[in-house]
């Protein structure tokens, strides 16, 4: 019987098995990392904890 | 800013105040001016190229490359009537069958980053993942340039 298990990538930053790397796009990327931890690293989201300010 | 900062810099007598609803980030993410001590670093957003070539999707790609190989390009971002990144073609992309359309050559959906985006992390990513370019957009999606590695490393060496 053929193996038909694919290779999936797992993200360098939490661990978690993504289809692809979100950064390079690659298949087999040495460095893959999913699309929240990418976004984390280079803070492009900001963690919104609950404002001081009366806003 | 807050509303209730807003309303307090009209108390001290400023006439135009706004309320930024979507927030700092978002301001920054359109490629807009900020102030302060991180203001001085450049970021993405001032070093990505603006004149990167651009192609709509029912161009045909032996079109494009020509086109765009004249420009000493090797990249093109194919975007939509208001600059709204659709794909990315990079040197592999372009050495495809010259007759296909964009929209079937294209990478779509190509990862993009905001203009405020440190260069540190960029290169650090960029060099990791081994990539040459980077779209750079704003929150929308609107194309603000292409961020090149080695202007992003010449700009790092300045310093």
């Amino acid at each position: 019987m053929a193996d038909s298990a694919e290779t999936k990538e797992r993200c360098k930053g939490c661990d978690r098995e993504i289809d692809i790397c979100a950064f390079c796009q690659e298949p087999g990327c040495a460095a893959a990392i999913c699309y929240g931890c990418q976004n984390r690293e280079l803070r492009q989201t900001v963690p919104q904890p609950p404002h001081a300010h009366g806003g | 800013m807050s509303p209730r900062a807003a309303w307090r810099l009209e108390t001290l007598g400023f006439g135009e105040v706004y309320d930024y609803i979507d927030g700092k980030v978002d301001w920054m993410a359109a490629g807009l001016p900020t102030e302060g001590t991180n203001a001085q670093h450049p970021r993405a957003g001032d070093i990505a190229r603006k004149d990167v070539p651009t192609a709509g999707l029912q161009e045909k790609l032996g079109d494009v490359k020509a086109r765009v190989e004249v420009q000493g390009w090797d990249a093109v971002v194919v975007v939509n009537d208001r600059r709204v990144v659709l794909g990315l073609l990079r040197a592999k992309e372009l050495a495809g069958d010259p007759e296909q359309p964009i929209e079937r050559a294209m990478r779509p959906g190509p990862s993009t980053f905001r203009p405020y985006v440190s260069l540190h992390e960029m290169l650090h990513f960029m060099v990791d993942h081994k990539l040459d370019s980077a779209p750079v957009t704003t929150s929308d999606g609107r194309l603000v340039g292409l961020l090149l590695q080695k202007d992003v490393a010449a700009e790092m060496e300045k310093k």
